[in-house]
């Protein structure tokens, strides 16, 4: 499900005193089924932008297509229930949310909402479960009485439960500990690959989108400053720099590298592929000193 | 001089024991950051430390108790601030947001204005003191949260993962103004966090896990300990983890926590 951006401008307070611009002529072509990442500094506009795509705020001028759904400011054409049904929407803390008792109650919760006489709902809470990795034996326990991580793969579930074709996620690695992070990545490449689901993650969380993203769009006062691929978007330091964006820490240690020794690493996908590089890299000049003495 | 002692915390929510015989001593004007996985029990000690939960006398905080005759005293002396300012905003505007606590103790109103012109260019907020709080992004909200706490002077600041939606760049800039800030006033910051990228500061790093202290020592020796940290699933800063990768290759001898050094000492 791709998500077409076109001249899209937005403002809050919109004739007020206290107008202010957090979306200014964007035009965007985010692909279907590929991850995509936005980023950018504190107050870009990248919040705003998902609740664009989201549908819970229309833009002030411009248009939006998220799939078949055209999303303006004038009154929409289409049910909004159908939308929300093919886009999910994971907020930041979403397990905060949390108020049954069970997990299963929790996650069947969401899918009732679409449908209150649903018949088949326990088994798609089973399938929502399994889609996050989590067996069974999670449907009877409590929500509160999971880890951090735990809850938040059963916050995603229960979003999972009307399987999205779309889902946007708003720093979805948030609070978490490593391990639980780890995890959550798993999940997002595997509900790319196995799922066929497009996602988009807003996220000042660089480290991990380097890892897992294939597309990239950098924002700057509510204007796209790059947009494509993550090899292209990062590569560009400077520019990151310039308008204060996020740079990866392997992306980081490459640029640094060849500033001081002016040794190009090419690109590295990761920490142990940096650390593979740059132990090659010193052995081959180990060499080459041995072999001019 | 120790501004908080525990002595023999024991808690526990239902059946669970979250500290048993839990013992730490503060010192007056530390920066201490506490570190650890989730459900290590940070944000339980915040609660206890601010009476949200009963510790029946086992913390006392300036040498008093913590219970509910020296509630008040206490409380007025400490800043809190929690990961989530949604739940924490009241005004329509940052700076009444600020004026909020100093005016219900009838602080008189022009020295409230001073202090809120002091605080907003201390964290850089003079931009956005005229805009209502619910309009900001998630970091300047936090950073509104703190703002909010410092207007009270506190001598002892709590932050629970206080800077979890700032960004990168922003956050190394309030870490260096905290600093600042805690070495010239002498506060003193009990610093929560999962992220040990956030201390970069600290004067002591304490890492706890299902509520025992397995790392106690100075900043950054404790890094030698990184593969602790890791396995309890803490993300150790990216230096720490470059530095001890390239030790098992012979490229360098010790930790390094800036890159810069690190890169001159692998190609010296």
């Amino acid at each position: 499900m791709e998500v077409i951006f076109k001249n899209v401008s937005f403002s809050y307070n919109l004739g007020m005193s206290n107008e202010k611009k957090a979306i200014d002529n964007v035009s965007v072509f985010l692909q279907g089924n590929l991850i995509h990442g936005i980023i950018g500094p504190i107050g870009s506009g990248k919040s705003t932008m998902l609740e664009l795509m989201n549908g819970i705020t229309k833009p002030t001028s411009g248009e939006i297509v998220v799939g078949n759904y055209e999303l303006t400011n004038t009154k929409s054409n289409f049910n909004f229930n159908d939308f929300r049904y093919d886009v999910g929407l994971v907020y930041q803390f979403p397990e905060k949310q949390f108020f049954c008792s069970t997990v299963e109650e929790e996650i069947a919760f969401s899918g009732k909402v679409f449908n209150p006489k649903d018949k088949s709902i326990k088994n798609k809470v089973k399938k929502a479960l399994k889609m996050v990795g989590l067996d069974d034996s999670y449907v009877k326990r409590s929500p509160f009485s999971l880890n951090g991580g735990e809850r938040r793969l059963v916050a995603i579930a229960s979003i999972l439960i009307s399987n999205p074709k779309l889902l946007i996620m708003d720093e979805p690695t948030i609070g978490l500990d490593n391990n639980s992070k780890k995890r959550l990545m798993e999940l997002i490449k595997n509900l790319k690959t196995r799922y066929m689901k497009t996602i988009i993650i807003v996220t000042h969380d660089v480290d991990m989108l380097y890892e897992i993203v294939d597309d990239v769009v950098v924002l700057n006062n509510g204007r796209v400053i790059k947009h494509g691929n993550k090899k292209e978007v990062f590569s560009d330091v400077q520019l990151l720099d310039k308008y204060g964006a996020p740079v990866p820490s392997v992306i980081r240690a490459c640029s640094i590298i060849k500033e001081r020794t002016n040794i190009n690493l090419g690109h590295v996908k990761n920490l142990n592929n940096l650390v593979r590089t740059i132990a090659n890299k010193c052995i081959d000049k180990k060499m080459v000193v041995a072999n001019e003495k | 001089m120790n501004i908080i002692e525990i002595n023999n915390l024991t808690f526990r929510y239902k059946n669970r024991f979250i500290y048993d015989n839990f013992n730490l001593n503060i010192k007056r004007g530390t920066w201490v950051t506490i570190a650890g996985p989730n459900g290590a029990g940070k944000t339980t000690l915040v609660k206890l430390l601010a009476g949200l939960e009963k510790s029946y006398s086992s913390i006392s905080i300036f040498g008093k108790p913590v219970n509910k005759k020296n509630m008040y005293e206490i409380r007025k002396e400490i800043g809190f601030v929690f990961d989530n300012p949604d739940n924490f905003f009241a005004c329509e505007t940052v700076a009444d947001e600020l004026a909020f606590s100093l005016e219900n103790m009838a602080v008189y109103p022009p020295t409230i204005k001073k202090k809120i012109r002091e605080i907003s260019s201390l964290l850089e907020l003079d931009d956005i003191l005229n805009e209502n709080p619910y309009d900001l992004s998630g970091g300047e909200k936090q950073k509104v949260a703190l703002a909010c706490a410092l207007m009270l002077e506190p001598r002892i600041l709590v932050l629970d993962e206080a800077l979890i939606m700032v960004d990168v760049k922003q956050k190394a800039r309030l870490l260096e103004i905290l600093k600042k800030y805690n070495k010239e006033k002498r506060v003193t910051i009990i610093f929560l966090t999962h992220d040990l990228k956030e201390t970069l500061y600290s004067d002591r790093l304490i890492v706890l896990n299902k509520g025992k202290i397995i790392i106690d020592g100075p900043y950054p020796k404790v890094f030698d300990e990184e593969r602790v940290m890791r396995k309890i699933g803490l993300e150790v800063p990216f230096e720490v983890e470059l530095s001890q990768k390239l030790r098992v290759y012979g490229l360098v001898d010790e930790i390094y926590l800036d890159l810069e050094r690190l890169v001159d000492n692998v190609w010296k």
